[in-house]
């Protein structure tokens, strides 16, 4: 089943139905927008594993560290009976894991909305440990990232 | 791999544009710098930023940390973290303004390198986190928490940020704002605290160890007590 993948903090996304007051407040702010998220909301599209350990890969890269990587998966299904998906490039540094990217362009009170809704269904967060992110930069080959200090760091985990 | 009901191409703007800003900049953080829109926009304020003195333009810059907009690609985020980074302690309040302000995981990410590139400029700023997390920390616990960064995305932040302090004289702190942390009021801070103990250097483990163990018997919070399980794992020992 396609689903999104959302970037989440862990502890807010354990499932409680309902959720606590304040544990729905700290949910709401994973699907926050500044002023500076000219794109909207940051989401990946996936279908399976492979496709989902890339994005957790690129995840690492980015940041050059494979701490653990907390997502939502959230049927897509759930997603479009909302809004629009809007495909836009990714800006990781692993080009293959840039296509599946998609924003969520969408108002405030839209993706408050969304948000609600996994809240109301008990969605819960899925952790992929040091191990799973470990693993899954180790599938990358170096020249899966951007030339420069992101490969350079992924380099420097192989040595 | 399209879907049925994508939409390719430009996103709608979702706010008024600012009189000489480009068609999808908007302002951020101050009355003279637009969020950039186009590469070459980002650019022209990156090299702005990187020729100017850092403190005049960080509260500027950091809103922009994580921003999901087409412009920031992995260089240009590198660029900017260091940007902000070169202000060192002039980054520490404006970059957990922006964690309080919008904390989703990718622009607290970003805050953090941000910090630990600061704290590596400026031997003042690991101290100083340590001694806002313990302050926050126990604020919090006490219910006297007021300010606004320190919310406990701001104290999970400043928790992995200390996680990265190796020097000998930041020990001391780092082990103490950990300790604190691993008892925070909020679950988020305390995950964060398993998190940091699970990835001590050998030197530390030992005491790692034993504030997690001292923790575990406290714990009920079922995903921490398993995360807790699981850096006892990872940190190996009796």
């Amino acid at each position: 089943m396609p689903y999104v993948l959302r970037r989440v903090t862990f502890a807010s996304w354990q499932g409680a139905r309902p959720p606590a007051e304040d544990v729905a407040l700290r949910a709401l702010q994973d699907f926050r927008l500044s002023d500076a998220d000219l794109d909207g909301l940051s989401v990946f599209h996936a279908s399976g594993d492979p496709e989902r350990s890339l994005i957790v890969a690129a995840i690492a890269c980015g940041r050059k560290n494979t701490d653990k990587v907390d997502l939502l998966e959230i049927p897509e299904d759930d997603v479009r009976a909302l809004g629009t998906v809007t495909v836009t490039p990714g800006t990781t540094p692993v080009a293959r894991a840039n296509g599946p990217h998609r924003s969520l362009a969408w108002p405030q009170a839209l993706l408050d909305q969304l948000a609600t809704n996994l809240l109301g269904q008990g969605q819960a967060a899925r952790r992929h440990n040091k191990a799973t992110v470990t693993a899954a930069v180790a599938a990358l080959a170096l020249d899966d990232v951007e030339a420069g200090p992101h490969r350079e760091w992924l380099r420097s985990t192989r040595e | 791999m399209a879907m049925s009901s994508t939409t390719y191409g430009d996103v709608p703007s979702l706010a008024p544009v600012e009189s000489g800003a480009t068609s999808r900049s908007r302002r951020v953080g101050g009355p003279k710098i637009a969020a950039p829109a186009t590469e070459e926009e980002c650019e022209r304020l990156l090299d702005t930023a990187e020729s100017a003195d850092p403190r005049d333009l960080v509260a500027q810059l950091s809103p922009l940390l994580g921003a999901s907009a087409r412009c920031w690609s992995p260089r240009r985020r590198d660029r900017l973290q260091r940007a902000i980074a070169a202000a060192g302690m002039g980054a520490v309040e404006p970059v957990l303004a922006t964690v309080a302000s919008t904390p989703r995981p990718e622009v607290v990410d970003e805050a953090v390198a941000s910090l630990t590139l600061a704290a590596g400029l400026d031997g003042r700023v690991l101290a100083t986190l340590a001694q806002r997390l313990v302050e926050s920390s126990r604020g919090a616990t006490l219910g006297i928490a007021q300010v606004v960064t320190s919310a406990p995305p701001v104290r999970a932040a400043l928790v992995r940020v200390l996680a990265t302090g190796r020097d000998i004289q930041s020990l001391d702190d780092r082990r103490a704002a950990l300790s604190y942390a691993l008892a925070d009021i909020a679950p988020e801070v305390r995950d964060a605290a398993v998190q940091a103990l699970a990835g001590s250097p050998d030197r530390d483990r030992a005491v790692a160890r034993s504030l997690l163990v001292e923790r575990r018997a406290l714990e009920d919070v079922p995903f921490l007590k398993d995360a807790i399980e699981e850096a006892l794992e990872d940190l190996g020992g009796p």
